[in-house]
């Protein structure tokens, strides 16, 4: 059957049209009739859940009938109160026990989609706050991209190292450094050499040179009169963290001037976490993600694109209008796939691909009703079975 | 074709649960109807099921049963009632869409039959507050639990509580293990090595070594109990670390001689630490070293900065279950 779409662009584009005037299940055309018919009707409006379809010959005699029922009703109350970790759960279990049930089908595959997207989306809006210093609500930040993705390991490092103070600095080793001289810069006191020789398992006469980085312990006051976690005080003195950035602002630049955005961006990235505060840093990752996102959306990856762009701080340049026009590219390309789909009779898969551009673009107006016309000739088909 | 295909396999669901079809795999365990699914099984409960039966038999531990009631948001349990267990249970950092969960460390130090004082919580007074753990739910779980727990590697129960002791009196031995015994309380005793054995109120190694043997935990807590955070008024700097050095090893090395353990945590005397002790367990390898702050620990808690709740003489019980800090109310939406 499929040999009878042999030009899919036109047809694509001619079921675009019919789509957006008068909702395919109604549509007299070829490619709708290819399609068992529906009697459109009696379908418009959405069926009760006991009426969903393939169930009610299930009723009755399935035990795990009710059991998938009462998982439906958690899952939806699950996604009203935005527990979406909850409402997956749940729908996998709807999805189990009734796999060709499409709600379950469908929700299932949107929020596996949404989740890991929403986790990020709180852990990029963390990391701004972070750097701003605002510790107590970037922590609330990574522990809500925590909750919707247990497997989120930058969130689990944030949460656990950067929002504590560190009981250690690191020094990176420079030409013609001793540990006696990094003592006194240090510690001011070169006689505590022997505490940077134990901690880093040297000598106190042992030579030190480039790029070796010491570990320094902190010498403060006990707990209790602990500070709250500050800011760095000093570039070249930040509490965990390496202060060497030469070597890495360097081969960033390097990449960059290459037109090789994405190394740039990564290097770019490290450096300006270890000193959020340094604008030129700042200045060059911003560049390199704008410069990916630009190229990316130029290939065509919108995916990776709106990614890049989620990480130019907003305001940069026109990064916020291009985030809007990937998103809704994206947004598109999903309902094109949903359209190519529907054409190969393929429902389920277009109805997936459709609720994927609602996620993105909430009010994308023909994906909302080829959702509905999709679920309506679905139903219908069971029916005449 | 493919919808065509696809209602056909959905009709295949009107055959009852007893026969094997589509993804679903029927079995008899022991008379109950068990069905498989990739991610979880619906099990038909038998009369005499508890949760704790079920996560024994089908996810090989007993302790998830609190899992398994969640998942079905029930309490109790009914014959003939369908129960889903998910296979790959997950709960790590006790996130929730209202908070996060935070595990109460409960420090206590010595237990007397007749006087109390504040260091010392009169035998009645312990009882009670051992059933009141059992009777209001809580579960006690062990210090590696915990730390699995911290480092977001392993889920435990929502309410959660650590029991540890320190110092090492014999009230331990005597008072202590055989109440433990009596509820499975799983804790950890934090012992000075000096002390050990040279009193008639002090715990010998050999009741440690039959405490070990039922399951107790023994841990560093230094060898003189010196305050770590200080040095002495004759000490030099360097004569200060070198103490500290031995201090935390030389705890280590004992224990291991006389029991044949590894000590993995470390109780700071009197609580107290500074950057450069916590830099210095960590060089020596414990895993993680224990305060006296008092307050739950959430996961993200740092390791050798964690929390303890001193439990003292003079509290009631409802003083004692404020120190029960189980949950951090912050919506995470």
């Amino acid at each position: 059957m499929k040999n009878q779409f042999a030009e899919k662009g036109f047809w694509l584009l001619l079921v675009l049209m019919i789509l957006s005037v008068s909702g395919c299940a109604t549509s007299p055309d070829k490619p709708a009739q290819t399609l068992p018919t529906p009697s459109p009707d009696k379908s418009r409006q959405p069926l009760p859940p006991s009426a969903l379809p393939g169930q009610e010959k299930t009723k009755g005699k399935d035990p795990l009938y009710e059991v998938a029922e009462q998982y439906r009703l958690k899952a939806r109350e699950d996604e009203k109160i935005g527990d979406l970790p909850g409402a997956l759960r749940a729908w996998e279990i709807v999805k189990g026990i009734l796999p060709d049930d499409e709600e379950a089908g469908g929700e299932t595959l949107k929020l596996k989609k949404q989740i890991p997207a929403f986790a990020d989306q709180h852990f990029q809006k963390g990391l701004v706050l972070f750097r701003s210093h605002s510790y107590a609500l970037a922590r609330k930040e990574f522990l809500t991209a925590l909750y919707l993705n247990r497997d989120h390991p930058e969130a689990i490092h944030y949460l656990k190292h950067k929002l504590a103070e560190e009981d250690f600095l690191v020094y990176p080793v420079k030409k013609g450094d001793t540990i006696r001289g990094v003592a006194a810069k240090f510690y001011k006191d070169p006689q505590k050499d022997f505490l940077i020789a134990r901690f880093n398992d040297l000598k106190v006469d042992s030579q030190i040179e480039p790029p070796r980085v010491l570990r320094l312990p902190v010498l403060d006051s006990p707990s209790a009169k602990r500070p709250p976690l500050s800011p760095p005080t000093a570039v070249d003195l930040a509490p965990g963290k390496i202060l060497d950035f030469q070597d890495d602002l360097e081969k960033s630049k390097e990449a960059y001037q290459r037109g090789n955005y994405r190394e740039s961006a990564a290097l770019a990235e490290k450096i300006v976490v270890s000193d959020p505060e340094n604008r030129e840093y700042r200045e060059l990752m911003n560049a390199s993600y704008y410069e990916l996102g630009t190229q990316l959306g130029r290939e065509k990856k919108y995916d990776e694109a709106l990614k890049a762009f989620h990480r130019v701080d907003s305001g940069y340049k026109d990064r916020d209008t291009q985030v809007i026009q990937n998103r809704k590219q994206l947004a598109e390309f999903h309902y094109l796939r949903g359209v190519k789909f529907y054409i190969e009779e393929e429902i389920e898969s277009a109805i997936q691909e459709w609720q994927v551009t609602l996620t993105l673009e909430p009010a994308h107006a023909n994906a909302k009703k080829d959702i509905q016309n999709g679920r309506t000739i679905l139903q219908n088909l069971k029916k005449m079975k | 074709m493919k919808v065509a295909f696809k209602v056909i396999q959905l009709c295949c669901l009107v055959f009852p649960a007893f026969v094997l079809e589509g993804s679903a795999a029927i079995a008899f365990a022991s008379e109950r109807t068990v069905r498989t699914f990739s991610d979880f099984l619906a099990v038909v409960a038998k009369e005499g099921d508890t949760f704790s039966s079920l996560s024994q038999e089908y996810l090989n531990d007993p302790s998830w049963d609190w899992f398994i009631a969640e998942c079905n948001e029930t309490g109790s349990l009914k014959a003939g009632q369908t129960v889903i267990i998910p296979l790959r249970p997950d709960k790590r950092g006790g996130l929730t869409l209202r908070g996060y969960q935070t595990v109460p460390v409960l420090a206590y130090h010595n237990i007397s039959p007749g006087k109390s004082d504040k260091m010392t919580v009169k035998q009645e007074m312990f009882e009670q507050q051992m059933a009141l753990l059992k009777e209001k739910g809580y579960r006690v779980v062990s210090l590696d639990q915990f730390f699995d727990f911290l480092e977001f590697k392993g889920s435990i129960p929502p309410k959660s509580v650590v029991i540890t002791f320190d110092d090492g009196w014999l009230s331990a031995y005597e008072i202590v293990l055989p109440i433990l015994k009596k509820y499975g309380y799983p804790a950890t005793l934090f012992i000075y090595t000096n002390i050990i054995g040279r009193n008639s109120k002090s715990v010998s190694w050999t009741q440690l070594l039959e405490m070990t043997a039922q399951g107790i935990a023994v841990q560093a807590h230094t060898m003189s109990h010196r305050n770590l955070a200080h040095p002495g008024k004759k000490e030099s700097f360097k004569e200060y670390f070198e103490n500290l050095e031995k201090e935390l090893s030389g705890s280590r090395e004992i224990i291991k001689k006389k029991l044949n353990l590894e000590a993995k945590y470390l109780a700071y005397p009197y609580g107290d630490t500074t950057s450069l002790v916590v830099e210095l367990a960590k060089k020596l390898g414990y895993r993680g070293a224990l305060t006296v702050k008092r307050g739950g620990n959430p996961f993200f808690v740092p390791n050798y900065r964690v929390n303890r709740s001193a439990i003292y003489g003079d509290f009631t019980l409802s003083h004692f279950e404020r120190s029960l800090a189980i949950f951090q109310e912050q919506s995470l939406k």
